[in-house]
């Protein structure tokens, strides 16, 4: 250490000499410099031994029979962790359907694990005060009300190559980049659109996962005894297109639909095969339940989810310095008789194609295309009512995805747009996010909507563009 | 050959604990910085550290990451493809945040990182080794290791207690530095300090292994630390709970495991 300050005050006066007239109190180094160092080592410049290589390694600090106990030491509970979240949003420009503010809220988050050698038990539960919803009666399934529960699960290991997940979970599958086609687990837009986190796009799920695992195939079945549908956009928080209307709505026309939810009789099942081959991960999927919006009506006009099933397949691996992705899925539409109902939503074919890399220090560049198109389009389009938009047939979307990291990882700049060339729209959502220190958090972000068309599958969303601003203070016990 | 060297080196080390020069006289500096390599990297067929890095910026403001890691040499092989696992669990914000890594020897690492909120895999496009890993001032290759195939080395100079090693990269764009200079133990082969020199040939940033301890045989630095003068700050990272040689199933480094860490083999 003497010898490191020598050679500091040493390499001081050789710099401020070569300056001219050294001062005769030399400024202190600021933490972190070190002096310029010499090309050719002296004396000075080597390091001195660290504690443990000085003298003969002393006896083994751990013995191999300490490590089975160790191992079997696990602590049975790790500790709460969470948040305080408070944010606001606002409305761009003026709604006649909705006020201004689109998001004012003060959320509590608390996570916690408890585990044994035998299983292991996740509850994360939201408490949540919301000035824009007035009803404070609590509806887990929607997540309405001022408790939402986002995980309470039990996870088990009875055999080695099985894990069962049981109780309410979030569950996420496929390859896009907030495009999800094989993933057929409940998604909350209302959160994603009005200025939550990202985490808050999914739902979670009452459900059954079991997951096989083999060397030729790994195979996970998830069983969800009631439908889960999406928190959709209902006309409540904010505005969308109606066609039966043919004008965009809000709280004047809110949809009621009706939800299959009995027990057992409504329930979904999704199936994954995956494997990888080298860094390639190869999956296929199958979905068995219902539209997870509203997508059809019954005959007296009143919204369904309308049965479907949806067969698919993704790839995923390194490409060109980046990671290419592909997925594809059939939306089966089973109620729909070869196109021939107008209340019914045809079947569909969805496939995407995605690219990602690096593009410098802290830098990601991506671009997805996406394509869906409707199967038996001639045949529905007859039997329409309303104006029909032909080139609604297929509809394709392209997005680019820019992220940033700054000031050593403590911003985050992201932002990623979806623009369709045949529907005319676009949607851009931008989120910058600054870490101040490990328990202070702020972040902000616009969702914009834009689009000439009432009925675009973004633009119908035009009147609910927003900015939102959010702290979040963390903690850990 | 090399293997048969350092293994005979490193029971020197171990056993009598005396240092060898004549032996380590005879060895070329390629020899020299794959033992340091594998010294620092590769010890053991596996291992398991818990990690706490202390960042402290260039205001002086600290932060704190905790994450444990698993790691399994592919085919058990020194200076070879690896795979890592590491669950994080501090800062609050980032608890139970897993993260896979398959590096390459040739070729890029593939990497996932799994958000627990969301049930999300994401795979990483990162082919940049020298970013910070974490926000640190470690970058991945420092955490994971630099495969010494991709510098040209040079012997410097050989003291009492140190191989002197100049390294320059042999593919310049891939490195910010023009060369680094490793001062190897010659004893244990553990690299004590590694300075690195930009293309003024200044120096910018240190690494200095602060602390030594052996665990399963092996000497292992449980405490080092990084400065960089051109972002400022250092960070000091220290490892805990140490073991070697677990009974460490290849499958743990699998999607399987993102989702669902395995709770019992990442210790205390």
């Amino acid at each position: 250490m003497i010898m490191r300050c020598m050679a500091a005050i040493l390499g001081l006066a050789l710099f401020s000499g070569s300056l001219g007239e050294a001062e005769a109190q030399p400024p202190s180094l600021p933490t972190g410099l070190s002096p310029p160092q010499q090309d050719e080592p002296n004396a000075s410049n080597l390091p001195v031994l660290p504690p443990g290589l000085i003298e003969a390694p002393e006896a083994d600090q751990t013995r191999s029979d300490e490590m089975g106990r160790e191992v079997s030491e696990t602590r049975l509970f790790t500790g709460l962790t969470g948040f305080i979240d408070w944010r606001v949003g606002s409305r761009a420009r003026g709604n006649r359907n909705h006020p201004s503010t689109i998001m004012h809220e003060l959320r509590g988050q608390v996570r916690g694990e408890w585990s044994t050698p035998a299983g292991t038990f996740a509850l994360t539960t939201d408490l949540v005060l919301d000035d824009v919803e007035d009803d404070l009666a609590v509806n887990l399934n929607t997540g309405e009300g001022f408790v939402d529960v986002r995980e309470a699960s039990l996870l088990l290991r009875p055999t080695g190559n099985l894990d069962l997940k049981v109780g309410r979970q979030v569950l996420t599958w496929g390859t896009g980049d907030l495009i999800f086609l094989n993933d057929m687990f409940p998604k909350d837009y209302v959160s994603f659109f009005g200025g939550r986190d990202e985490e808050y796009l999914k739902a979670p799920s009452d459900a059954l996962r079991a997951s096989l695992f083999f060397n030729a195939v790994n195979v996970e079945f998830i069983y969800v005894p009631q439908f889960d549908a999406d928190r959709f956009l209902t006309g409540e928080r904010l505005s969308y297109f109606n066609p039966a209307l043919d004008g965009i709505v809000g709280p004047g026309a809110v949809i009621a639909p009706t939800i299959p939810d009995r027990w057992i009789q409504d329930d979904e099942l999704a199936i994954r095969l995956y494997r990888q081959f080298g860094a390639f991960e190869v999956a296929g999927y199958a979905y068995r339940g219902f539209w997870k919006s509203p997508a059809g009506q019954s005959a007296s006009g009143t919204p369904v989810f309308p049965e479907l099933s949806v067969y698919g397949a993704s790839a995923r691996g390194p490409v060109l310095g980046g990671i290419a992705s592909s997925e594809f899925a059939y939306y089966d539409s089973m109620e729909d008789v070869a196109g021939r109902s107008a209340l019914t939503p045809n079947s569909q074919l969805r496939w995407l194609v995605g690219f990602e890399r690096e593009a410098g220090p802290n830098r990601t560049i991506s671009v997805q295309y996406y394509q869906e198109r409707r199967m038996q389009f001639d045949s529905w389009a007859r039997y329409q009512t309303g104006r029909v938009r032909s080139e609604d047939e297929t509809r394709h979307l392209v997005s680019a995805r820019l992220t940033q990291l700054a000031a050593n990882q403590n911003l985050t700049l992201s932002a990623i747009a979806f623009w369709s060339p045949n529907q005319d729209d676009l949607y851009v959502r931008a989120t910058a996010q600054f870490k101040l220190n490990d328990i202070w958090r702020i972040n902000g972000g616009v969702n914009a909507f834009a689009g000439p068309r009432d009925d675009g599958f973004f633009s119908q969303f035009r009147d609910n563009s927003s900015i939102y601003f959010g702290v979040r203070r963390s903690f850990a016990t | 050959m090399n293997a048969l060297i350092k293994s005979l080196l490193l029971a020197g080390t171990i056993v009598v604990s005396t240092s060898t020069p004549l032996v380590a006289q005879e060895l070329d500096v390629d020899t020299i910085v794959h033992n340091a390599s594998a010294q620092a990297y590769y010890q053991g067929e596996n291992g398991r550290a818990r990690a706490h890095m202390t960042i402290v910026d260039a205001q002086g403001r600290e932060r704190i990451r905790e994450f444990t890691i698993l790691r399994t040499d592919v085919g058990d092989e020194d200076n070879g493809d690896q795979k890592f696992f590491v669950l994080f669990s501090r800062p609050a914000d980032v608890n139970g945040t897993t993260f896979l890594v398959w590096k390459n020897t040739q070729g890029d690492d593939d990497r996932w990182l799994y958000l627990p909120a969301l049930d999300l895999v994401r795979r990483i496009a990162a082919s940049d080794e020298r970013t910070s890993f974490v926000g640190s001032h470690f970058f991945y290759e420092d955490v994971s290791g630099r495969s010494p195939l991709e510098d040209a080395h040079e012997l410097v100079e050989t003291t009492d207690l140190y191989f002197v090693v100049d390294s320059r990269p042999i593919d310049t764009r891939a490195a910010e530095f023009i060369r680094y200079r490793s001062y190897i133990h010659r004893e244990s082969f553990v690299p004590v300090r590694i300075e690195y020199f930009d293309s003024n040939d200044t120096l910018y940033r240190t690494y200095s292994a602060l602390e030594v301890e052996t665990h399963d045989g092996y000497p292992t630095v449980v405490a080092s630390e990084i400065e960089d003068t051109r972002s400022g700050g250092k960070t000091r990272l220290r490892f805990e709970d140490i073991a070697y040689d677990i009974d460490l199933p290849e499958g743990v480094f699998q999607e399987r495991y993102l989702r669902n860490p395995p709770r019992a083999l990442l210790g205390r």
